[in-house]
């Protein structure tokens, strides 16, 4: 629970921007790093936008979310909020920083 | 131009045309390879003048004993062989062929769908599809109904105008394919069958001289349509989810990763300013009497709104 999530570091590190395009229902997302594009509906999109103004731990994104999706912030809403983070990383898109190395 | 005067200057200079933006000096010393390139691009016109080529491209007899019992055709482009020697009388296939590659490997400038693309009525049309959907075959049925032919095999869309640049070539028909459009109209010119190669019987059919007049037309495309051939389904046309759309035309491009996010801007441009349909259809019939309906309509549509 020390991780912080953050944008995909190589991205940062590189100056590259996401680039997003609304589709109505869906949101498409390029990863110039990957030169992969992807196809996300609303909540990992806003969970995206929310690590695009500054990185946060779990606890942070799940409880922004929370507010958000008009859910309560249970520990079960942070496993969900974690599987969602687990996909966005495999995608590259975003990645995390253990708090104790920072 | 007599075909022995041809063979002459393809066996020595080489004869020069141009295919949408790429210039071709093609060399050959097949008399029989010549004779099915001259039927399938006649009103093509050959470029006199000195000019610089995009493809030096070679088909010609493989030299050396084996010759003598099994005769085998060569493909170079720029002295470079980049595969293996053809059956002889598979020459013509395997020019065609090349010569995709070719394009396939250097237009990344551009992005590049595997897609047909037609006009009708000032409409580009462009058709994302694999192998095996039918897009051959209703792109030449629609040629041969009056339709102008863009590519069949795969578009190349010019990134910063969004603009389809034409690239008429032979269309390779497959297969059911051929007698399909032999019996379609007399006004079909198809070269002849090549059977058993490794995608099956191919003949190939020529490019309408409409195509070849117009190439240097650019599209502007304002439809996309995703055309699926299904035996067992009534022709139904139905408006497609635009971000299923752009996934679709995405997985299309086979240059897209290359193109960085030029082709991510070109190919969003695209499906955000056309409408998207998907195609499944039976019978061939069926399928371009609604297609040409859509045409008409969107036509109209835009007529209103001006």
């Amino acid at each position: 629970m020390n991780e912080v999530w953050q944008i995909f570091s190589e991205l940062t590190k590189d100056k590259k921007k996401l680039e997003f395009i609304d589709w109505g229902i869906n949101i498409s997302v390029y990863n110039p790093f990957s030169g992969d594009t992807h196809l996300l509906n609303l909540f990992p999109f806003e969970i995206l936008q929310f690590l695009l103004k500054k990185p946060a731990s779990l606890y942070d994104i799940a409880e922004y979310s929370a507010i958000l999706c008009d859910e309560e912030h249970t520990e079960q809403w942070n496993k969900k909020v974690l599987t969602v983070l687990e996909h966005l990383k495999a995608l590259e898109l975003i990645d995390y920083q253990n708090k104790s190395l920072c | 131009m007599p075909l022995s005067v041809l063979l002459k200057i393809a066996k020595t200079k080489g004869l020069n045309y141009s295919i949408g933006p790429f210039n071709i000096c093609l060399k050959t010393d097949i008399p029989l390879f010549l004779e099915t390139f001259v039927k399938m691009y006649a009103s093509l016109p050959l470029i006199n003048q000195a000019c610089i080529s995009d493809f030096h491209i070679q088909i010609k007899q493989k030299k050396g004993l084996r010759r003598l019992w099994h005769q085998q055709a060569v493909f170079t482009v720029d002295s470079s062989e980049p595969f293996e020697p053809y059956p002889y009388n598979l020459a013509y296939p395997l020019a065609e062929w090349g010569l995709n590659w070719c394009i396939a490997l250097s237009a990344h400038q551009n992005i590049m769908l595997h897609s047909a693309v037609l006009e009708y009525k000032g409409l580009t049309v462009v058709f994302p599809a694999t192998s095996g959907s039918g897009k051959s075959t209703l792109c030449s049925i629609l040629m041969l109904s009056g339709w102008r032919l863009l590519s069949d095999e795969f578009s190349i869309i010019e990134p910063n105008s969004g603009k389809i640049i034409p690239i008429p070539r032979a269309i390779p028909l497959k297969n059911n394919s051929i007698d399909i459009i032999k019996n379609f109209s007399e006004k079909a010119i198809l070269g002849p069958t090549f059977e058993g190669t490794k995608k099956g019987d191919v003949a190939h059919l020529a490019p309408t001289s409409e195509s070849f007049l117009r190439q240097n037309e650019w599209g502007d495309p304002a439809l996309v349509i995703f055309p699926k051939y299904d035996m067992n389904i009534r022709c139904n046309l139905s408006k497609e989810d635009k971000a299923l759309s752009f996934v679709s035309a995405t997985q299309n491009s086979f240059n897209y990763h290359l193109t960085q996010n030029r082709g991510y801007k070109a190919l969003s441009t695209l499906i955000q300013k056309c409408d998207t349909y998907n195609l499944h259809y039976s019978h061939i019939d069926d399928a371009i009497k609604t297609l040409n309906q859509l045409v008409e309509d969107t036509v109209d549509k835009k007529t209103v709104v001006i």
